[in-house]
């Protein structure tokens, strides 16, 4: 008995490769990816994008104000600053939106990357300490430095959560093995353990940090200017393209590191790769919008139901299914608290949750 | 390292001085016959001052064989009792006692800090202080003393097994509060004939006077109270916060929200940054405590705050809530209000 | 025929060698975890002792000791048995309470990322008690009872919502992320709409606190776990099949829903309990396990639970007298306390990635 202790059975954590891969050129398992089955899901992605298109208009028409169609056209094509509907849509709606596609997009790539990366289906921009290190920089930025915007402690968010990652990252890395999903798994959450620590002390003492840190850890888009979205395009841009272009590695990785290693890939450079985008894309988006983790938790699991798990499809429909949510949860916390507002986080977590638990109860997940 | 020679440093007779104040309360609380005795034995003795009561906000009326000396009080009572020429020998807070706003300015040596994070009192710091009471606010609504979670928390019943408790009714108009804090440093022995409260006292009555002429000389002006954060503006309910009911007493016209978007315990209404020009007024009492965003930051961030016809015409008066225990700093914080009120432009019909 | 008698006496050797071998692995690593446990069980008393002494007032350990036993001066009784050991009492309670839930969770669900702090159970009490806190203005042993309430139904929840024809451990562990993530958003959701008093009142219960603890509030759980832990130690056996997956387990006999349904109900109750008492004090359930067993390399549930305490024992000593002059509440230190010396454990050695 006490023999299987050094090794003990490989979990969930660490499950066997899924039988449905049979390698990272045949992904849906027996079945021949055909050029019908192609054309399908080329067209659910053209889909998705017009209802990211849609989502996006309705972002800038519906909030807490109601601003007529022809006003919100005018605010983006002669705008007049002396009218407030107008301010308001150019102010407040349009960057907001910007920071929610953009966010969406982040978040659901990094997601699925991060699931793919560690093998580990519970893994979210919370696990590698992303949220950790972005809340000790921002609540350190506040704090010490006395930076009381969001616009200002944004990079501090997201310097944190690169260093964080990284921190995790390296320590996972150092024993014989490399860093092994559940030695990821792990030293995140020690790493997340740590870092809270410091902050809570730091918030239990200032109160003008945990009033800032309180409205920026609920997840949200409302107050975000152009002065917070703007500068994170690049980032969220370079990080997007090489987590679509990572595809292929994950589909390696996911069949177990033995294996995708005699298969030509280099693991260790690939989780690198792979965590580069991470920390680019959630860094980015945690940053800007704070902790939304229902979004990268969910949606790698609802984009494999629709496509099944070769990652070359699982990633570009998490990033398009992922803004549609998140935008579309923005939009709804504007309209059903009016004259106030529910906070993004809140509403993504209030219909993702049940989406979730559903799609556990109904079908066998691909245990990763 | 308790076993290290330090610990014999310790005086002893620290020591047995609290085990006299654990035994005199254990005896107080034992029964009627007790008091009766310690009373006695006070009268006896011919102290000067002779049995100390009070009438407790919380508990009803407390007496003490003798006038308490040795004050360990919360920082805003200390910030009220201050002023009056009472200082404590501990105040417990929820912020380093140097960094509270309320007791900016003020002397603190000699004082120590025996709290300086929400609900972390600490108990051995206050019976290592051997005090005499207990001060702090209680606010009947939450059933709470100023600093703790409910009066039936551990550390309250642990502090109250070694000092009593003094509190001050809280949530009522700030001018009844100081009255209160007046009465209880009066009864602790502060001259309020010393010069500097009889000034305070003065001053603060001149204001009142201004003020209540002023608002009468301009009935049109209106004013709301507000705050904000990246994501909510918020519009001030005034009969939740003490010195906006002493305003609205004294003829000031205050809007306040929706009663019905205000949430419980309904100190503010919450406010989409987007419906920022729902609650005209003709002058803005913003916000002024540390965290929330300040005026200069939604200049420059929201073009909305930007287009309200308030802060065009620059009629944005700095709000300083939590701070209104002391006539003098009631006086100043109205004395601003009072000019700007003077001054202002009527613009909202 | 001798050569194939010769050849079997070979093979027979080499298994008997095998088997001896392992005999010997075993034997040592029984010995370890026995003086690993020995090592705990000294270090944690060192702390409970280190817990009653030091203070604003400093008081020896041979007062300590005569205060006891029952000859202690009135002063020192006050302190030492009114004060400081109620309190640290406490403190051991919780630990061992959270240490052993964390190890019953993440054991039975394979899985570091499975425990109750991590999985939703921790997030229903903490809910429950937020919305005590900042929506009704509660306090004291209302939230704790609240708090209570809130872990167990939060409990009932995921594990209805993760019933199918039995609980999976994989599904169960999901359902958890999902009610979780759902409740920890709704506990954003309150403090960011609360007065800011009130919601720094709810954010040092969020963090957990062993200040204010009496002995009203330290009998609580004892009384719990006086009854707790004979039901851990009695379904230690079935624990250790259900570690090596669903299978394993029916083949050593054991029957593997009621053993899982009996787990979550005891490992439920005590963080339940720990959580009422203490609040959640960060990551005591999670980091216990992994310390333990990196320690010891055996699957007995004394170490965890000795780790559990004496990390609540330290991190309170450490958030009391060693943050500069400031007292905070033990659960800022928790996570300080554990996590690194987890994550060192972690980078000198190398056998723990494949350990559960």
């Amino acid at each position: 008995m006490a023999d299987h202790t050094a090794t003990p059975p490989r979990g969930p954590a660490a499950a066997p490769p899924s039988p449905r891969a049979a390698g990272p050129d045949a992904p849906s398992g027996g079945r021949p990816a055909g050029a019908g089955r192609v054309a399908l899901l080329v067209g659910g992605l053209v889909l998705l994008a017009a209802a990211l298109a849609a989502v996006s208009v309705l972002s800038v028409c519906f909030g807490a104000r109601s601003v007529p169609f022809a006003t919100v056209v005018d605010a983006l094509t002669a705008y007049d600053p002396a009218d407030t509907d107008q301010t308001v849509v150019r102010s407040l709606r349009v960057p907001r939106t910007l920071v929610g596609v953009l966010a969406g997009v982040a978040l659901g790539l990094a997601g699925t990357v991060m699931q793919g990366v560690t093998r580990n289906p519970l893994a979210d921009p919370g696990i590698l300490g992303i949220n950790a290190g972005a809340a000790l920089l921002i609540v350190f930025a506040i704090n010490v430095l006395g930076i009381g915007s969001l616009s200002g402690y944004v990079w501090f968010g997201f310097a944190g959560a690169a260093v964080a990652t990284f921190t995790v990252y390296g320590i996972a890395a150092m024993g014989r093995d490399g860093a092994t999903p559940v030695r990821l798994a792990l030293s995140g959450a020690a790493v997340t353990a740590a870092l809270n620590s410091v902050t809570t002390a730091i918030l239990l003492t200032d109160v003008e940090a945990f009033d800032a840190f309180r409205f920026w850890q609920v997840g949200a888009l409302a107050g975000r200017g152009m002065d917070v979205a703007l500068p994170l395009v690049p980032f969220i841009a370079a990080g997007a393209l090489l987590a679509l272009l990572s595809g292929r590695l994950l589909n390696a990785l996911a069949l177990g590191d033995d294996i995708a290693a005699g298969l030509g890939q280099r693991v260790g450079a690939s989780r690198i790769v792979a965590g580069t985008a991470v920390v680019l894309l959630c860094g980015a988006a945690t940053a800007a919008a704070g902790p939304i983790a229902f979004i990268g938790l969910v949606i790698p699991h609802m984009a494999r139901a629709i496509t099944g798990p070769d990652y070359r499809w699982v990633l570009p429909y998490s990033a398009l299914l992922a803004p549609v949510l998140l935008l579309g949860a923005d939009v709804l916390g504007r309209i059903i608290a009016h004259p106030s507002e529910v906070q993004v986080g809140v509403v993504t977590a209030a219909i993702g949750a049940p989406v979730f638990v559903a799609l556990i109860r109904r079908r066998r997940l691909a245990e990763l | 390292m308790p076993w290290s020679p330090h610990a014999r440093t310790r005086p002893a007779r620290r020591r047995s001085r609290l085990a006299a104040a654990v035994l005199l309360t254990g005896a107080l609380a034992a029964g009627c016959g007790a008091i009766d005795a310690a009373g006695e034995a006070a009268g006896a003795g011919g102290a000067e001052e002779g049995a100390w009561t009070y009438q407790d906000a919380r508990a009803g009326e407390i007496s003490l064989p003798a006038r308490p000396e040795r004050i360990v009080a919360h920082a805003s009572a200390a910030a009220a009792l201050i002023p009056l020429g009472i200082t404590p020998v501990g105040i417990y807070g929820d912020t380093p006692m140097e960094e509270n706003p309320a007791l900016e300015g003020y002397d603190l040596t000699g004082v120590t800090s025996v709290g300086e994070v929400w609900g972390e009192v600490s108990v051995e710091g206050i019976a290592e202080l051997d005090p005499d009471l207990f001060v702090t606010g209680y606010f009947p609504l939450e059933e709470q003393l100023g600093g703790f979670e409910a009066d039936d928390d551990a550390r309250v019943q642990a502090i109250e097994s070694q000092v009593p408790i003094a509190s001050v009714e809280m949530g009522q108009a700030a001018s009844a509060t100081i009255d209160d804090f007046v009465a209880l440093a009066e009864s602790l022995g502060a001259d309020l004939d010393a010069p500097r409260v009889a000034e305070a006292r003065a001053a603060y009555q001149a204001a009142v006077a201004e003020f209540q002429e002023v608002v009468a000389d301009r009935p049109e002006l209106s004013v709301v109270a507000t705050s904000a954060n990246d994501q909510y503006y918020y519009v001030a309910h005034p009969p939740a916060f003490p010195e906006l009911q002493d305003y609205q007493e004294w003829g000031l016209d205050l809007v306040g929200p929706d009663p019905e978007s205000l949430e419980d315990p309904g100190y503010f209404g919450y406010v989409s940054h987007e419906l920022i020009d729902e609650y005209p007024a003709d002058i803005i009492y913003y916000d002024g405590r540390d965290f929330a965003t300040s005026a200069e930051e939604l200049d420059e961030s929201q073009p909305a705050w930007r287009s309200l016809a308030a802060v065009e015409n620059d009629q944005v008066v700095t709000w300083y809530t939590d701070t209104f225990t002391s006539w003098e700093r009631y006086a100043e914080y109205l004395t601003t209000l009072t000019d700007a009120l003077r001054d202002a432009d009527d613009l909202v019909p | 025929m001798a050569d194939v008698l010769t050849a079997e006496n070979a093979d027979a050797a080499r298994v008997g060698a095998a088997k001896r071998a392992l005999r010997d692995a075993r034997r040592r690593r029984s010995a370890r975890s026995r003086t690993v446990t020995l090592l705990l069980a000294l270090a944690g008393c060192g702390a409970f002792l280190a817990a009653l002494c030091v203070g604003e007032y400093t008081v020896s350990v041979p007062e300590v000791l005569a205060s006891l036993a029952g000859y202690g001066d009135d002063g020192t009784d006050f302190i030492v048995l009114g004060l400081r050991l109620p309190r640290a009492l406490t403190g051991v309670l919780v630990g061992v309470a959270f240490g052993l839930s964390g190890a019953i969770f993440q054991r039975m669900l394979h899985n570091p990322l499975a425990s109750p702090d991590i999985i939703g159970i921790s997030f229903g009490a903490s809910a429950a008690a937020v919305v005590a806190i900042t929506v009704f203005g509660l306090g004291g042993a209302v939230v704790s009872g609240l708090a209570f309430g809130g872990a167990l139904a939060c409990a009932v929840g995921v594990y209805l919502l993760a019933w199918r024809r039995g609980v999976g451990g994989y599904r169960l562990v999901l359902v958890g992320v999902g009610v979780g993530a759902l409740l920890s958003s709704t506990i954003s959701y309150l403090l960011s709409r609360a007065d800011i008093y009130a919601a720094q009142q709810a954010m040092v219960w969020l963090t957990g606190s062993l200040n204010g603890v009496g002995w009203p509030q330290a009998l609580v759980p004892a009384a719990a776990l006086a009854v707790l832990l004979p039901l851990t130690a009695a379904l230690a056996r079935p624990l250790r099949g259900l570690q090596f997956g669903d299978d394993s387990a029916r083949g050593l006999g054991v029957l593997v829903e009621p053993s899982r349904f009996a787990l979550v109900v005891v490992g439920v109750a005590l963080t339940a309990v720990a959580t009422a008492a203490a609040g959640p004090l960060a990551f005591v359930a999670f980091l216990a396990d992994p310390i333990a067993r990196r320690l010891t390399g055996g699957t007995a549930l004394a170490p965890p639970a000795l780790v559990g305490a004496l990390v609540v024992l330290v991190a309170d000593f450490t958030a009391q007298h060693l943050m500069g002059g400031v007292q905070f509440p033990a659960g800022v230190v928790t996570g300080a306390v554990g996590a690194p010396y987890l994550l060192w454990l972690m980078a000198r050695s190398s056998r723990i990635g494949r350990s559960g």
